[in-house]
C-alpha cells in the first residue's frame, strides 16, 4: 500500500469509520469557508478608536508611528526619520503603482530606486494592505508590486499606510482575499508586528535579528 | 558529543541539578516566560472563550483528519505545489533529500522546525553532501556547538552569553572574526552578518509549520526574527515539513489558535512575523521560489489518534507546560534526552520511542497539574502520565521495589480490618520516631528524606479521627 493510502487508512481505523459519506463531506466543505471567529473587544470600535488603538499597539511592539496629513508632510516625515536614525537619504521603494506619488519626494533630495532590496540597501519603503488595530500589525502580501526583501533584508523598513486601511481584526484584513466564499491567497501573506527581534540570548529582547532593526509606520490621512 | 540516552534520565537529572551555569540560566524562566504570559492573558479578557473554541476546533479537525488532509492536499496541488506523504522519519528524510537532489542543492537554509529535529534531518543532509544552515539564532548556536535544543521554543535557554561568545569565537575565526564578544547585541550582529551571506547563496529553504490550513493550502509559520520569511523567499525551492496533526480547517480557525500561541509561549500578543504561505511564485510575482513542497509526516500519529493519548494531538508546541513545570524548571531540557522535553515530552516521547526506551519520563513529574492549568489546548497531561505509569506497571517495566510496594499496599487496601490495624501500627511507630513533629529518616524513604523532612503522624489514623468526629 502506498504511504498516502496507509496513513489515511490508519486515521480511519483510529476513528473507527470508513471514508466520509458524500453528505458529511459536503457539510465539511461548507465549514471550510469559515466558522465565525471570536472578535476581541479591542478589535471593535469607531474609525478614530481603531486608529488610536493601532498606533498604541504598534508602539508597544517596538515600532514607531507618525500621522501625516498629505504627501508633502510625508516627505518631511521620512526625512526626519532618516536623519534621526542617521540613515542615508537613499530609499529602495516597492514597484507598487500605488506608491508612484512618493517619487515626488525626489525633489527634496532623496534618491529613490524601485525594486527588490539588494544586501547593500539600508532602507526599504513599502505600502501595506492593512493595519490591524488588535495588535498594531501590518498585513503585506507577495505579488508583482511587493518584493518581500524590502521588508526583510533592510536595516529600516518604512511603511506608508493609508488611514482608511486600518481595520479591527486579522480576519477583517484578510477579507480582501475572499473570492465568493473561501479565501484565495497570494503566495505569502505576512503579518508584521514590530521590528525583527530575538530573545534567544538570556531571554532579553534585541531588535534586528535578521530583519529590520527599525519599523517606522507613517499613517497617511489623505491618500492621493 | 555522545548521544544522551532516554534511559539515563535519573543520572542526567542529578548532573543537571549540580550544574551551576544551567541553574543560573533556568532562573530566567519565571520572569522571562511565566510573568509575561500572565500579563498578556490579563490584557485579553476573551482568553477562556478563545480556549474553548480552539479545543473544539482541534477536536473537530482530528475527528475529520482524513477529510482535512485531502482538502489541504488538493489546495497545495492547485497552487502548483507537491505533497509528500511519509509514514515515518526515514520516508520524510528521503522525500526532502530527493527534492534537494533534483534541485542540485548544495546549501539548504533551515528555519527552526521541531519535525526536522524529530527526523534528524541535518545529519541526513550532511551525510549526503548538502550543507544545512540553521537560521534561527538559537538553532544556529546549537549547530555550532553540535548540541540538541533544550526547549521547544527557546532552544538555547540552557546557555549563557559567555558560552555563546566562546562558540562564536571558535566558529567565526574562519570569517576573520577574532575578538571575543561581550554583549548580546554584538553576538546578534555578528550572527546576522555571517548568516546574511548564507541566505543569499542557498538553493533550498526548509521551514516547519505552526499550522496547516485546509481552506487555502497554506502553511502558517511564525517567527520573531523573520528568518522563516527569508528562508521561504530567497532560495529557488521551498520545502515545508509538518506533521499531520497541524491541520486546522479555515483561516478563521487558524487565527483563533494563533491568538493563543504567542501569548502562551512568550507572552507576546503575536509574534513579530506570522505568514500564511503556499505554492510557488505566482506569474508576475516580484520574488519567491520556483517550486514548493509539503512533506507530511505521520510517525505514529495516525495510530495515536485511536489511543488514550489522542488529546496530545491538540498540542500547538507553545511550551507553556515546560515553562511552568517545577521539574523542568530545575533540570532543564537536556536531561530528558528527547527533543520534546518537559511535560508534553514526557507524554509524546514514550509514544515515539517506545515506553520501554523511556521508562523514567512519565515518572519525572509530581502530577502537580500546573501543565494542564496553563495549557491553551486543555490537554490533560497528568492523566496521560498516569496512563503511561499504568502501562509500565502492566508491562512489568517499573522497578521491582515499586511493584512490590504497590502489591503490598493493594493487598492491605482490599482488607479493611487489616488495613486499619496496620495504619494504626505505622502511625504509632512513626509518631514515636519523630522529633518536633518531623521525621529525619524513614526506612526505604531516603529519596524523600535525604533532601527534606517528612511530617510525623500525630498518633491517630485518619479513619479513627473520622469515626470519632462523626459521633455526636
Amino acid at each position: 500500500m502506498n504511504p498516502r493510502a496507509e496513513i489515511l487508512g490508519h486515521i480511519r481505523a483510529s476513528l473507527k469509520r470508513g471514508p466520509l459519506s458524500a453528505e458529511a463531506a459536503r457539510a465539511l466543505e461548507l465549514r471550510l469557508a469559515g466558522a465565525p471567529s471570536i472578535v476581541a473587544e479591542r478589535a471593535k470600535g469607531s474609525a478614530p478608536e481603531l486608529l488610536g488603538r493601532f498606533c498604541e499597539m504598534a508602539k508597544r511592539s517596538g515600532a514607531t508611528v507618525a500621522l501625516v496629513e498629505d504627501v508633502r508632510e510625508l516627505g518631511r516625515e521620512i526625512a526626519r526619520f532618516l536623519a534621526q536614525e542617521s540613515l542615508p537619504r537613499a530609499l529602495r521603494m516597492a514597484p507598487d503603482p500605488g506608491l508612484d506619488y512618493i517619487a515626488l519626494i525626489k525633489q527634496t533630495g532623496f534618491s529613490i530606486a524601485r525594486g527588490g532590496a539588494d544586501p547593500s540597501d539600508r532602507v526599504g519603503l513599502t505600502g501595506a494592505l492593512a493595519g490591524i488595530a488588535e495588535t498594531g500589525t501590518l498585513m503585506l502580501a507577495s505579488g508583482p508590486s511587493l518584493p518581500m526583501t524590502l521588508a526583510l533584508l533592510v536595516e529600516a523598513h518604512i511603511v506608508v499606510l493609508a488611514r482608511a486601511a486600518i481595520v479591527g481584526s486579522y480576519e477583517e484584513a484578510m477579507n480582501c482575499f475572499r473570492a465568493g466564499g473561501a479565501h484565495v491567497l497570494p503566495r505569502a501573506v505576512t503579518f508584521i508586528t514590530g521590528p525583527s527581534r530575538s530573545a534567544d540570548i538570556e531571554q532579553k529582547i534585541q531588535y534586528g535579528a535578521h530583519g529590520p532593526r527599525r519599523l517606522h509606520i507613517v499613517v497617511l490621512e489623505t491618500s492621493p | 558529543m555522545s548521544e544522551p540516552l532516554l534511559r539515563d534520565f535519573p543520572t542526567a537529572a542529578k548532573r543537571a541539578l549540580a550544574d551551576a551555569a544551567l541553574q543560573q540560566a533556568l532562573a530566567n524562566i519565571p520572569a522571562g516566560f511565566q510573568e509575561k504570559r500572565r500579563a498578556a492573558i490579563a490584557r485579553f479578557p476573551e482568553w477562556d472563550r478563545l480556549i474553548d473554541a480552539a479545543v473544539h476546533i482541534k477536536n473537530h479537525t482530528l475527528d475529520h483528519l482524513d477529510f482535512y488532509l485531502e482538502a489541504f492536499e488538493a489546495k497545495v496541488r492547485e497552487a502548483g505545489g507537491g505533497v509528500h506523504w511519509c509514514r515515518d522519519a526515514g520516508e520524510a528524510r528521503d522525500a526532502v533529500l530527493a527534492i534537494c537532489r533534483e534541485a542540485k542543492a548544495k546549501r539548504a537554509l533551515k528555519s527552526k522546525s521541531m519535525i526536522a529535529e524529530e527526523i534528524a534531518l541535518n545529519d541526513c543532509l550532511e551525510e549526503n553532501g548538502i550543507e544545512p544552515v540553521e537560521t534561527d539564532l538559537g538553532e544556529y548556536v546549537l549547530q555550532l556547538r553540535d548540541e540538541a535544543p533544550s526547549h521547544i521554543i527557546a532552544p538555547i535557554i540552557h546557555l549563557n552569553r559567555g558560552q555563546i561568545a566562546d562558540s562564536f569565537l571558535g566558529a567565526h575565526r574562519k570569517y576573520g572574526k577574532t575578538r571575543r564578544l561581550e554583549s548580546a547585541r554584538e553576538l546578534l550582529d555578528e550572527a546576522r552578518e555571517i548568516l546574511r551571506e548564507k541566505f543569499l547563496t542557498a538553493d533550498v529553504g526548509i521551514t516547519g509549520a505552526n499550522l496547516l490550513v485546509a481552506e487555502t493550502g497554506s502553511a502558517v509559520i511564525v517567527t520573531n526574527e523573520g528568518n522563516a520569511d527569508l528562508t521561504m523567499t530567497l532560495p529557488r525551492v521551498h520545502i515545508v515539513i509538518a506533521s499531520i496533526e497541524k491541520l486546522v480547517p479555515s483561516v478563521g480557525d487558524a487565527w483563533n489558535v494563533l491568538r493563543l500561541l504567542a501569548r502562551s509561549a512568550t507572552g507576546q500578543d503575536i509574534t513579530a512575523y506570522t505568514t500564511f504561505v503556499g505554492g510557488k511564485s505566482r506569474a508576475g510575482d516580484a520574488d519567491g521560489p520556483a517550486s514548493f513542497h509539503v512533506v507530511l509526516l505521520d510517525n505514529g500519529r495516525s495510530e495515536m489518534l485511536g489511543s488514550g493519548f489522542r488529546d496530545m494531538l491538540r498540542c500547538i508546541r507553545c511550551a507553556a507546560c515546560m515553562n511552568h513545570c517545577p521539574v523542568y524548571g530545575v533540570i532543564g531540557g537536556h536531561a530528558y534526552a528527547s527533543i520534546y522535553p518537559g511535560p508534553m515530552g514526557a507524554v509524546l516521547t514514550p509514544w515515539l520511542a517506545g515506553i520501554a526506551q523511556a521508562p523514567h519520563l512519565p515518572n519525572a513529574s509530581t502530577l502537580c497539574g500546573r501543565c494542564e492549568e496553563v495549557c491553551p489546548m486543555r490537554i490533560p497531561i497528568p492523566r496521560m502520565l498516569r496512563l503511561w505509569r499504568e502501562r509500565e506497571e502492566k508491562a512489568g517495566l517499573s522497578s521491582r521495589s515499586s511493584r512490590a510496594a504497590y502489591s503490598l499496599w493493594a493487598f492491605a487496601a482490599k482488607r479493611p480490618r487489616l488495613y486499619r490495624r496496620l495504619a494504626r501500627l505505622f502511625a504509632r511507630i512513626f509518631s514515636r520516631m519523630g522529633k518536633d513533629g518531623k521525621l529525619r529518616r524513614i526506612p526505604l524513604g531516603s529519596a524523600w528524606t535525604d533532601t527534606r523532612d517528612f511530617p510525623a503522624p500525630e498518633g491517630e489514623t485518619f479513619q479513627a479521627l473520622y469515626a470519632r468526629r462523626r459521633k455526636p
